[in-house]
């Protein structure tokens, strides 16, 4: 049976939200700032073997950063089974905004699935990246976290798979 | 057909739209593109995959008219390409729900050009913020650092420096020659390192000097007269005769500059030492001093040992030292570098001429009105100017002008 979710990828302005799904829809990076107005929607289908055998359309909602919570951007959330909250690990400012897009998420999708990603890993230093405190971030916010780099590719994959994946075991329980 | 869907269609024909009705199974029942009757909406509307619970819920009611402006999608419906607005309301006469989804390029191009640069600019200032919150840190550790000098090695430098001093003194006829070697040797490492941590200190005012230094009126005659005076004992210990000239016709209405007094005394102390200490015996240090419309020069000139060519652009740099051997004159290396802060916070100008082994110039330009008018007023300026029809000024007559102004 194919499954269909609407995943919104949310987060402050050029953290990388449309060059993360760029790398997940199609293995391409983009080095040049654009910013999206709007959304931008994109599907991908793939295939997971857990926790079921399953084919899974992602339909990917990228919207633009850092608007504030009116009635449009929550007409964009609606409907969504879960969301990518995206930071840039190297402006503090976007890790602090993360808590306030979970809970307006929440209050339109209470159900949904969350997971953080701190994208532009590729900036810090390895020591610089040991050295980030993930796990007082990880309680705060109450979802899993990635440490990511659309640039390189880093994770990227893994983010999107692990949110499908427990998007797939909660259809399932349901 | 309800009344609703009948305004829509009207609008759809003046506007680049496309719209359907869909009914509570989600199944196109009317459109503007006959084929999509029947079909399921998402089919038709591939976009919306995973919304079947909104579209449920605007069938039945539960949910208010829905606007999403500046949508893009790969899989939008033909004709419609690029940026679209897109209504979902419930349908008012019967259980269902309406979609209307408008092109909208041109609103969207604009839009997109102004979030673009809205963006870039906050990143712009979110950049400038951090790098200023860097370098309010740098300041922090910079303070420490002074504040540490001042008294974590100020302080024991000069205990070491005065129970140096007593031994020598009072152990004078029991000291061996060695043991008097030794301490002399400990002596005089202790006053290089108390004269370094001094002229640190001296560079950490001259940075904070606009903003914690009164500035005043200062008659540069009498702060040359009392540099000499200072000097005055070491000239005469290397044979070295110091002379103070003017062109001003009378050096007691002689024109004042706005200035710090401190600064401006450590200032052209640095560089009265510096021509006596790179002196030869039997040679002069002369100081002219030429006041002209916008400005005072000043030049100092030595018959000392002179300046490489290669060193003369860096002696302004700090810790620079030149070619001589560092043990042959004591020195830190920061008297110069000192010297241009000071000189460049007063709007002025200062530069070097220098002949090996025939002597070194130094000319000093200050502007006469205050450093924050002065900018980009510097008249005549160094050697360009030129001292003609000096007369010799008698500064060792001096006496006692208040010392910090
Ligand atoms: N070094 C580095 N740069 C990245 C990475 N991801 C994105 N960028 C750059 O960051 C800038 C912003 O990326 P976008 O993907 O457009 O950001 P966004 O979150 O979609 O921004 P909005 O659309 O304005 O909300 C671009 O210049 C990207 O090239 C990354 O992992 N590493
Ligand atoms: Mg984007």
């Amino acid at each position: 049976m194919p499954y269909f979710f609407k995943i919104c990828l949310i987060g402050d302005f050029a953290v990388g939200k449309t060059s993360l799904a760029r790398r997940f829809l199609y293995n391409e990076y983009q080095a040049d700032y654009q910013a999206t107005i709007g959304v931008n929607i994109s599907k991908k289908e793939i295939h997971l073997t857990d926790p079921i055998p399953a084919q899974v359309t992602l339909v990917i909602w990228d919207l633009a950063g850092g608007e504030p919570f009116t009635p449009i951007v929550e007409a964009y959330y609606r409907g969504a089974a879960g969301a990518l909250f995206v930071a840039d690990i190297t402006r503090p400012a976007t890790v602090e905004h993360l808590s306030q897009y979970i809970e307006e998420f929440r209050l339109v999708n209470p159900d949904a699935e969350a997971v953080v990603l701190l994208n532009k890993v590729d900036l810090l230093s390895a020591h610089a990246v040991e050295a980030f405190d993930q796990e007082t971030l990880r309680e705060k916010l109450g979802t899993p976290i990635f440490l990511t780099s659309a640039r390189t590719g880093y994770n990227v994959e893994n983010a999107f798979l692990s949110l499908a994946r427990r998007l797939l075991e909660k259809t399932n329980h349901a | 057909m309800p009344e609703d869907v009948l305004t829509i269609e009207m609008f759809c024909r003046l506007l680049q739209c496309v719209f359907l009705v869909g009914d509570e199974n989600l199944t196109v029942v009317q459109a503007t593109v006959p084929e999509w009757v029947g079909r399921p909406v998402e089919e038709v509307l591939p976009f919306l995959q995973g919304m079947e619970d909104i579209l449920r819920d605007l069938a039945h009611r539960r949910i208010p008219t829905m606007h999403m402006p500046h949508v893009s999608a790969d899989d939008l419906p033909h004709p419609l390409s690029g940026y679209v607005d897109v209504y979902m309301s419930p349908c008012s006469t019967r259980q269902g729900f309406i979609i209307v989804i408008r092109e909208n390029a041109a609103a969207a191009h604009v839009i997109r050009e102004l979030t673009q640069q809205r963006n870039e600019l906050a990143l712009l200032r979110e950049q400038l913020e951090a790098a200023n919150r860097r370098l309010r840190e740098l300041d922090e550790e910079r303070s420490f650092l002074i504040a540490m000098i001042n008294h974590d090695i100020r302080a024991p430098l000069a205990t070491i420096t005065t129970g140096l001093s007593y031994l020598l003194e009072v152990e004078k006829e029991s000291l061996s020659e060695e043991h008097r070697r030794i301490l002399e040797m400990s002596l005089q490492a202790a006053q290089n390192a108390t004269n370094l941590a001094n002229r640190i200190l001296q560079v950490e005012r001259t940075h904070h000097l606009n903003q914690r230094h009164k500035l005043e009126p200062i008659d540069l005659i009498a702060l040359l007269r009392s540099v000499l005076n200072q000097y005055r004992d070491m000239a005469e210990e290397q044979n070295i005769s110091l002379f103070l000239e003017t062109t001003h016709p009378e050096i007691t209405d002689f024109p004042l500059i706005w200035g710090n007094w401190q600064s401006l005394r450590e200032a052209f102390a640095n560089l009265v030492e510096n021509a006596i200490k790179y002196n030869v015996p039997g040679g002069e240090v002369r100081i002219a001093i030429c006041p002209s419309e916008q400005g005072i020069s000043v030049t100092i000139q030595d018959t000392g040992i002179g300046i490489a060519l290669e060193d003369r652009e860096q002696i302004f740099l700090p810790f620079h030292r030149g070619r001589r051997p560092r043990t042959e004159r004591p020195g830190t290396g920061l008297g110069l570098y000192i010297t241009r802060q000071v000189i460049k916070q007063h709007q002025g100008d200062i530069h070097i001429e220098s002949e090996l082994h025939k002597g070194t110039t130094i000319y000093i330009w200050l502007p006469l009105e205050p450093p924050e008018t002065a900018e980009a007023k510097q008249g005549t300026k160094g050697s360009e100017h030129v001292c003609q029809d000096k007369r010799p000024i008698d500064w060792k007559t001096f006496q006692g002008y208040a010392e910090g102004g």
